[in-house]
């Protein structure tokens, strides 16, 4: 192959076609891997006041920062499904914050107390 | 975002293309700056390993990255952002590192300033990759 832009296209389509052929194979066997649902603890908080623009704030902060390890639809991926959480909005609050060592991340410095608020909301959605 | 191997690699790895694709930037604009001179054809030379470098560098964060997102190509959020970015950045990186270690040192002068442009998208793209991805991390200790 003498043609320097034919090798460059061919070599971009090796390596994306590569990677995806990779990533269905990663897929498939991490789907074999059972999700890992949250310990069922007492619900000690009601939701409280839950507004629709406080569940559309909660989905868009849930998206942005946790749908990656949760997953899109919330039903779990590294981290746990988040459907019918029986824990706290205290517990869950905390969670967020101060996250769990070596398992989730502490959010603390990029969402504050009414964002929080608004992801707890969102949560309490998922039935 | 559990601290396997593959997130330890990941981090260490999106380094080295988001740094050499800017030095290869660098190099090789100053070569086209100073395309008269002796100076040029070694600039050019260190542009050519920076590129290359970095397109080796992208394929270990790339692999690295499919491992710790468990396949997900795409994602939502960060994740999105990240990979709206990531896509293109690494297309960018392996087709200019292919092409410059095919065309060779012999090349003309408008070619070089075209694939000058290239990598200066890459430059943006693989910078806006990494943004984002530190953005998932925000907040990490």
């Amino acid at each position: 192959m003498h043609h320097p832009l034919l090798a460059a296209v061919l070599a971009v389509a090796l390596a994306l076609v590569g990677t995806a052929m990779l990533a269905t194979t990663v897929r498939h066997s991490a789907a074999a891997v059972s999700h890992e649902l949250p310990e069922s603890t007492r619900a000690l908080l009601t939701a409280g006041q839950i507004t629709p623009q406080l569940v559309r704030n909660g989905e868009k902060y849930y998206f942005n920062s946790c749908a990656h390890c949760h997953g899109t639809d919330a039903r779990g991926d590294e981290g746990p499904d988040l459907h019918g959480l029986e824990i706290s909005d205290r517990r869950i609050a905390t969670v967020i914050k101060h996250g769990i060592k070596g398992e989730m991340p502490s959010f603390a410095k990029k969402h504050d107390d009414a964002d929080i608020v608004a992801m707890i909301a969102y949560l309490r959605t998922l039935k | 975002m559990l601290a396997t191997p593959w997130v330890k690699l990941h981090g260490v790895s999106t380094h080295f293309p988001i740094a050499l694709t800017v030095a290869a930037f660098l190099c090789d604009f100053a070569a086209v700056i100073l395309w008269s001179r002796p100076i040029a054809r070694s600039l050019g030379v260190a542009g050519t390993c920076a590129i290359v470098l970095s397109a080796v560098g992208g394929i270990a964060a790339v692999v690295s990255g499919v491992f710790v997102t468990k396949g997900d190509l795409w994602g939502a959020g960060d994740l999105g952002m990240h990979h709206r970015f990531v896509w293109p950045a690494f297309a960018v990186l392996v087709g200019a590192a292919t092409w410059r270690l095919k065309a060779g040192a012999d090349i003309t002068r408008k070619p070089y300033v075209v694939y000058l442009c290239v990598v200066g998208v890459g430059v943006i793209l693989t910078g806006a990759a990494g943004y984002y991805g530190g953005e998932m991390l925000q907040g990490l200790s």
